[in-house]
């Protein structure tokens, strides 16, 4: 789900473009450095390969089919880093060549895919290991996070939907990620058999324990911000029932204090502050968990 | 899709096409910030979306070829402007249809005079990571290449009856594997031509760009007329 | 004639144990072409990937009496220029021009010289006026000849082409039969269209089993072999 330009709020895409771009350049800065340059050719084929995989239809029954989206295969083919890159090239040039995303949602349509929808990948490896029920997993659990992170993302700019329309896409939503999850299965079923050497193994696990932990917590917070998004009040209703809102509203209004009090009430801004507030929280935690998994990866050889 | 490829069909002259993609990249950008800060004003709006069609019209392009390429955002629009109109907000609905069609329109005109390879180069003027841009340039040259090899999957597939069925979802995924192992494949040799020729992390450029006068005075024209737009919808 | 490229006792065999090269003794010679046959997986491409360095077996690898090693293989790839079957894996970039210009770029000339250059090897291989073209939109011969002038923009020694008439269509292959009758540098051409290689080469090696099982006149190796009705 590709968001165009028009559809974000102001605050929405610029809170998501300041997150992906800083992100995208440590990905890129740090896969520079840590992996072989020479990969350049095969990252840009596999994303090629990924667009074209999409004129490959795979019947799903009734008449109707589905095509790969790709973001957990690529990670289960490259790993992590690597399919980040290849995602963000992906959207890079759909947005500014076939018009499919906008250009300044495209930081938006970054995070949802290249990062989220990556990571949620990377951390169903982690937990379960390298197992059919990995790639089924965390195909759909990747596109699943994408999904509702975009719908989120719009409702918190202010676009409308009844309620029963909301939940309808939601189950949309579930089917497409089985579907996408079927697909990453059948696919990575058959290049094992091709080749086993095209599967990145996750790396050595000692404990499945953390990996678990961070993907209900992933999972969760997209789930609930989605559903804040969802509510007139946004995150701060959520905030307030769990006793966060003054310590948090104490903390985000001090760099404003010059500024009247009433400014915070404006509705686009606490939607904008909720937005904020629950991307910061994403984007901590995939930082603190891959810096985790970097330091506890950096003494085994990474497979090409 | 492969309609969609533009570099071929883009006159190699005129005033937009000359112009350095830096300039261009931040006209569009500005173009874009004023239309999102004019979310329900309707002249605004308005003006925005003639804007790039005029402009287009000036430089001697076939506006009708990059209406039809605009016209992609609209089925995403549809459906999203149905569902506001069923929630009662038929003014958000209309107001969203055409901001999404002025953003494209513009974003269509900028790639329309602005070939891939100078729009990466203009991003990696602006500190885009290095490795990024070498990925996306060549997941761009070889996107076409990809695409027939992936044609001709699906057209020996329908010789054969297409994929259906149960076993059909199998089918299909081996196509893909085939697909995917050739892409590999072809990934090594491309390395290897590559390291032949002395590849060394990053793609030369061989027209570096020169930033006139005229960018300087494009750059001007977008911020102005931008920040115009922005303080008139303010106040 | 003198000698310009010398193998000897080359050894290979692949991670997973098959040897591919079983002792392959080979000289080629100032000015000559030597077309290289062989069934598939006789290991001839796996001969030619050893030239200059992407492959790396036991045995020695001379060029112009310089010995192929870590050192030397960077030097080893710029005179050792292979025209790969496909000839859309060898053009990369965005143009024919910025392509043919990589190699030039990357030796650090700089960017007006190495326009100069590059022309100068699109007009050797005759398509000056697709200098602008995107690869995607050429033939397969005209891709075939922009490739070819990505390698003679590097002033290769030796000239390798692998397969090169695969993609070709009739005036393609005889367009190509002319163009290396043009080139001087001595070739070689992996092939298995016999009527192509008796009209560019002057000799052929016949490959079986990882080794040279025969060498001397085209159409008697190949008649020897079968290949020929």
């Amino acid at each position: 789900m590709h968001i165009p330009d028009g559809f974000l709020s102001t605050p929405v895409w610029g809170t998501l473009d300041a997150v992906a771009i800083p992100t995208v350049a440590w990905i890129s800065r740090s896969a520079q450095n840590s992996f072989d340059q020479h990969r350049a050719p095969l990252l840009g084929v596999l994303g090629a390969f990924v667009f074209a995989a999409q004129m490959i239809n795979f019947p799903v029954g009734i008449g109707t089919s589905g095509h790969l989206v790709g973001g957990a295969l690529l990670m289960f083919t490259l790993g992590p880093g690597a399919a980040s890159i290849v995602m963000t090239a992906i959207l890079i040039l759909q947005s500014l060549v076939f018009q499919d995303g906008g250009v300044l949602a495209l930081g938006a349509n970054v995070c949802n895919m290249a990062i989220a929808g990556v990571f949620a990948a990377y951390l169903v490896q982690r937990t379960f290991g390298p197992r059919r029920l990995t790639y089924f997993v965390g195909g759909a659990v990747s596109l699943l996070v994408s999904a509702m992170l975009a719908l989120s993302e719009l409702l918190l700019s202010g676009v409308r939907m009844p309620r029963s329309v909301l939940w309808a896409s939601v189950a949309l939503f579930v089917v497409s990620a089985l579907v996408e999850g079927a697909i990453t299965l059948v696919v990575m079923e058959s290049l094992e058999k091709i080749n086993p050497g095209f599967v990145r193994d996750g790396g050595r696990r000692s404990s499945s324990l953390i990996p678990a932990v961070a993907l209900t917590s992933f999972v969760l917070v997209t789930v609930g911000f989605l559903i804040a998004s969802s509510q007139p009040d946004g995150i701060w209703s959520l905030a307030a029932r769990v006793g966060l809102a003054t310590h948090a509203q104490a903390t985000l209004s001090t760099p404003l204090a010059d500024y009247k009090a009433g400014f915070i009430n404006q509705p686009w801004l606490s939607r904008a502050f909720a937005g904020i507030g629950g991307l910061c929280l994403v984007y901590i935690v995939c930082w603190a968990i891959s810096r985790f998994a970097l330091r506890r990866n950096a003494g085994t050889p990474r497979s090409a | 899709m492969a309609g969609a490829f533009l570099d071929a069909s883009v006159p190699t002259d005129n005033f937009l096409r000359r112009r350095d993609a830096r300039a261009k990249l931040i006209a569009l950008l500005a173009v874009l910030i004023a239309l999102s800060l004019s979310r329900a004003h309707l002249g605004a709006l308005l003006l925005l979306l003639v804007l790039p069609l005029v402009c287009a019209l000036a430089a001697r392009l076939p506006v009708l070829n990059l209406l039809r390429r605009a016209a992609l955002v609209l089925p995403f629009c549809a459906i999203f402007a149905i569902f506001a109109w069923l929630d009662h907000d038929r003014n958000g609905a209309a107001l969203l249809v055409i901001r999404a069609c002025a953003a494209g329109c513009n974003a269509v005109l900028f790639v329309a005079v602005t070939p891939i390879s100078e729009l990466l180069r203009a991003l990696e003027q602006f500190h885009a990571p290095r490795f990024l841009l070498t990925v996306t340039q060549l997941l761009y040259r070889y996107l076409f290449v990809l695409m027939e090899d992936a044609q001709q999957a699906r057209t020996a597939a329908r010789s054969r009856g297409g994929f259906k069925g149960s076993f059909g979802f199998r089918g299909a995924a081996g196509a893909l594997a085939v697909l995917f192992a050739r892409s590999h494949m072809r990934a090594d040799q491309i390395n290897q031509a590559m390291i032949s020729r002395g590849y060394n992390g990053g793609l030369p450029v061989l027209h570096p760009h020169s930033f006139r006068i005229a960018d300087a005075i494009l750059i001007a024209i977008s911020l102005t007329l931008s920040g115009g737009i922005a303080f008139a919808v303010r106040y | 004639m003198s000698p310009v490229l010398t193998v000897e006792d080359l050894r290979f065999a692949y991670s997973d144990g098959t040897s591919a090269l079983n002792g392959v003794d080979f000289t080629l010679y100032e000015g000559e072409t030597v077309a290289i046959l062989g069934a598939n997986g006789s290991g001839k491409t796996t001969f030619v990937l050893h030239l200059n360095g992407i492959l790396q077996g036991t045995g020695a690898i001379r060029l112009d009496g310089v010995s192929l090693s870590k050192d030397t293989a960077s030097e080893f790839r710029a005179k050792v220029g292979i025209v790969f079957q496909d000839s859309d894996n060898q053009l990369f970039m965005p143009t024919v021009l910025e392509d043919v210009a990589f190699g030039l770029l990357n030796q650090g000339i700089p960017p007006e010289k190495a326009e100069i250059l590059a022309r100068a090897a699109l007009e050797v291989v005759g398509i000056q006026a697709l200098a602008d073209k995107p690869p995607f939109h050429l033939s397969a011969g005209e891709k075939k000849r922009a490739a070819i002038a990505g390698i003679l923009a590097m002033q290769p020694r030796v000239l390798i082409f692998d397969e090169p008439t695969t993609f070709l269509d009739p005036p393609g292959r005889r367009g190509l039969i002319r163009l290396l009758a043009d080139l001087t540098q001595p070739k070689l051409l992996v092939t298995h269209d016999v009527e192509f290689a008796a009209k560019s080469a002057s000799r052929a090696i016949f490959f079986e089993k990882g080794r040279i099982a025969a060498q001397g006149d085209v159409k008697t190796v190949a008649s020897r072999f079968g290949w020929l009705d």
